[in-house]
């Protein structure tokens, strides 16, 4: 069974911009966006995805990478 | 889940801890009470107290067992007189002339010192199945007091024990007719008033509700795991 793979910290890293200052502007706790960053969360809302796309100007596609283990 | 909802949990798990010691307490005096009597009259001659019921009700104590020489104290129920120590007793009141008035119609019995051992121990017994399960629902008002969601595995955990350990309680207090009968007339009645459906009905309420509280608490890991 595949899984996805979540590219937060290669977006972030391309824009500069640190999980403090990105989770200010999404507005989710810096924790929240930690496990996100780290693959510890098993579903994201469509909301919270709308707002980090708008913060880091990218789209899903580049957070959100599917793998067929 | 909202601060205003978790602090009306907590403190409603909190003060129904405090009741249920407290009640754990005195229901644990009232046990070592019964174990007290019942160790004091085991040790007592059989026929120290002797009770005959026989359309009357006829109590002999015999005062020389309890250190009152040629003291008797009888009772005849029936006819209206009673004599206990020299009083008298007229519906609740007791009075020097030892007159007591008591309207009882019974069937031929006779019970001795053992028979009235046997009611304490099942006293006891009664009490024990009661005190079990309060000590796991005291648990089960801990977990809500310091939850920070009441779907959690700790509180599933503690309701499921308190669910088990209601078990054999629902046994006696639904057969407790059945089993003074058996006690006192070698007989065993089943059915009607002899068996209590109240208190199986409460063990599947709390085994339905543990199972949704588990499924809750699926909802809430997934909840916790989406951003």
């Amino acid at each position: 069974m595949g899984r996805i793979i979540v590219r937060l910290d290669r977006v972030m890293a391309d824009r500069k911009i640190g999980l403090n200052e990105l989770s200010k502007q999404v507005g989710i706790a810096n924790v929240n966006l930690s496990k996100l960053k780290n693959g510890h969360v098993s579903a994201i809302r469509f909301s919270t995805l709308i707002a980090i796309c708008e913060a880091l100007n990218c789209q899903p596609g580049d957070l959100l990478e599917y793998t067929d283990d | 889940m909202e601060k205003s909802v978790k602090r009306k949990i907590n403190i409603f798990g909190k003060v129904a801890k405090i009741i249920t010691t407290v009640i754990i307490v005195l229901l644990l005096i009232a046990e070592g009470a019964l174990l007290t009597g019942t160790i004091v009259m085991a040790v007592l001659p059989k026929d120290a107290v002797t009770v005959d019921v026989n359309g009357t009700a006829n109590v002999k104590l015999d005062g020389s067992c309890f250190g009152f020489d040629g003291n008797k104290i009888s009772l005849e129920a029936g006819n209206g007189r009673f004599k206990f120590f020299d009083a008298e007793a007229d519906s609740n009141v007791l009075s020097k002339d030892g007159v007591i008035s008591v309207n009882a119609e019974v069937n031929h019995l006779h019970f001795d010192l053992s028979d009235l051992i046997k009611l304490m121990i099942a006293g006891m017994i009664k009490l024990a199945t009661v005190i079990v399960p309060l000590y796991f629902f005291k648990a089960l008002m801990k977990a809500f007091m310091t939850c920070e969601t009441p779907f959690c595995g700790n509180v599933i955990k503690k309701m499921r024990a308190f669910a088990i350990a209601l078990i054999p309680s629902m046994i006696v207090s639904s057969m407790t007719n059945s089993v003074l009968g058996l006690l006192f007339t070698d007989s065993i009645s089943i059915g009607g008033g002899g068996f209590d459906m109240i208190p199986v009905l409460f063990v599947f309420v709390v085994f339905i509700l543990t199972a949704i509280f588990r499924y809750g608490a699926q909802l809430q890991k997934e909840y916790d795991e989406t951003v």
